[in-house]
């Protein structure tokens, strides 16, 4: 390992305490690796670099003035575009708002620096979140966002450049967002550990608005362990927000314990006949792994309801709603994806009633987790289905079921595919975790989802899990950097 | 004048570098409005073919 980037939130810190490298270095490393890499995976929209250094130097006073610190204190991070910091471009991923400045920073960005943090970046993300339905995964002002892993495939979306980075050791940790998948999808695709809070418990204040019955903002990082450092963090009640659900989050709830007992809710053939041919094996594995922590195994089902339906006219009415002067005034159609412009365009036309009866089956779909959550304790099911896409195929939904990178028929896809955009729907939050690889060397994954407020839980048990396995500590070949000046 | 060639190897270091933009729709706009005008219809079919039971009303502020 060449890059002290790639280390774990604690193993930072004891570095830091232990003045192997400073604040200050930490920035310094973040901001060389962005400048050389983050060009070649379309991983970053800016590089803060006087702002990482007035936060590096702060955060080495605070090391050297403090007896105890908090975790986060000297930790370089990156943060999606579409959260506001002062002075920076926040771009939304977005052509119409390519020169767009703001004058304040987000929620999160504040309570990261109260907590320490450095910002080094704004990271590449899919055009307004990808709201209106992109075809293509280069729907976004800084090009398709390549995977470190394979760089022919994609990262995933909508928090491309958050997973990417991440991934390619550009910064220890990052901030995403997730409507429906954005934080889900690109930790899967891209390896890195990945956490959606339930909805309302991390401030949504200077995040740009898409669907905000949907909208949450959470870390993707190294493991599960430094997900919950930086939720404690970012948690938080804020009057600011009013979807926030006034709680917060101590990672003393998520102590190692005993996880026999702990009821694990499945789909049968979840882990089989429903994923990818070249994804099984490894799913096969992560199943034995969960298995030997002594778990009760429950079988459940997802409720027949149109939920992708249901996810979809929500999410084009209030993203529609959102940007309807973009759409109106016509600069809708500066998108780069013309799917995602046509989308936004046609949400306008999404009825009231029909809005609500989207609104009436998420109520049915709330009160159907209800009655799986007095079952298991948690639902464990692939993040993704199948690796990652190459980064110029379509994300038509006829290709989901076909094998990446072949263009010929797979299996098609069922059992909780669903699970994504309903936990969405439901608000529920989830952990994604890297589980192994495809046989084509891609990364795969696995998402525990609990009950509203119930991360402790999942990363208590995704901690766990990376006790006894290794695949989040592995990292991508990464080809060294063109010398510069050349 | 003659164009120099770029040595081969520098050019596909080049490519990788640069935002792709080459897999943009090619279908006219309007012919993409209308595709997704007919798949929010049929999404919204799909709504009404579900039956809701009386007292399933939305919270007007959600909380899950």
């Amino acid at each position: 390992m060449e890059t002290p980037l790639y280390l774990t939130i604690s193993e930072l810190r004891d570095g830091l305490r232990r003045k192997q490298f400073s604040a200050v270095d930490l920035a310094r490393a973040a901001l060389d690796r962005l400048e050389a890499l983050g060009g070649r995976y379309n991983a970053v929209a800016s590089v803060l670099h006087d702002r990482a250094m007035r936060e590096a130097r702060a955060a080495d006073r605070r090391l050297r003035g403090a007896r105890r610190s908090g975790p986060l204190v000297g930790i370089p991070y990156g943060a999606k575009d579409l959260l506001a910091a002062a002075g920076a471009p926040t771009t939304w991923g977005a052509p119409p708002f390519a020169r767009q400045v703001l004058d304040y920073d987000a929620a999160v960005i504040e309570s990261l620096r109260r907590a320490g943090a450095v910002l080094v970046a704004k990271l590449a993300m899919i055009e307004l979140a990808g709201g209106g339905g992109y075809r293509y995964p280069s729907a976004s002002l800084q090009g398709a966002c390549r995977n470190p892993w394979n760089p022919a495939h994609w990262s995933g979306g909508s928090s491309s450049g958050t997973g990417a980075a991440v991934a390619a050791g550009l910064v220890p940790f990052g901030i995403g967002s997730e409507t429906s998948g954005s934080i889900l999808s690109p930790s899967a695709n891209c390896g890195v550990t990945g956490l959606r809070p339930t909805y309302g418990l991390v401030s949504r204040y200077g995040a740009m608005a898409l669907a905000w019955t949907m909208d949450k903002i959470g870390p993707m990082c190294r493991s599960a362990e430094d997900c919950g450092w930086v939720l404690e963090a970012i948690a938080g009640t804020d009057p600011r927000d009013p979807g926030a659900a006034g709680r917060g989050f101590n990672m003393r709830q998520a102590a190692p314990r005993r996880w026999s007992g702990v009821r694990v809710g499945y789909v049968p053939g979840d882990f089989d006949g429903n994923v990818h041919p070249t994804a099984r094996a490894a799913m096969r594995a992560a199943v034995a792994a969960f298995r030997s922590l002594g778990v009760r195994w429950t079988r459940i089902s997802l409720p027949a309801l149109p939920i992708d339906a249901a996810a979809r006219t929500i999410i084009r009415a209030e993203g529609s709603a959102v940007f309807r002067d973009l759409i109106t005034g016509g600069d809708v159609w500066k998108l780069v994806d013309r799917r995602q412009a046509a989308g936004l365009r046609a949400g306008l036309e999404v009825t009231a009633v029909e809005y609500l009866s989207a609104m009436r089956v998420r109520r049915m779909l709330q009160d159907a987790f209800r009655r799986i959550f007095a079952e298991v304790d948690v639902i464990l099911a692939p993040t993704r289905y199948a690796p990652a896409g190459r980064i110029d195929e379509p994300l038509d939904p006829q290709w989901r079921t076909r094998a990446p990178g072949t263009g010929r028929r797979g299996t098609p896809v069922g059992g909780g595919v669903a699970l994504v955009p309903a936990g969405n729907l439901v608000g529920v939050p989830a952990l994604s975790l890297p589980c192994g690889f495809s046989t084509t060397r891609l990364p795969l994954a696995v998402q525990l989802v609990g009950p509203p407020f119930g991360e402790a839980l999942l990363v208590g048990l995704g901690r766990a899990y990376q006790a006894i396995t290794d695949w989040h500590r592995r990292t991508p070949p990464i080809p060294p950097a063109p010398r510069r000046g050349r | 004048m003659s164009r120099r060639k770029r040595p081969k190897s520098r050019a596909r270091g080049a490519a990788l570098a640069r935002p792709r933009r080459a897999t943009r729709d090619p279908r006219p706009a309007m012919r993409t409005l209308r595709e997704v005008r007919k798949n929010q219809m049929e999404t919204g079919e799909e709504l009404r073919g579900t039956t809701v039971p009386v007292g399933t009303e939305p919270a007007f502020i959600f909380t899950p």
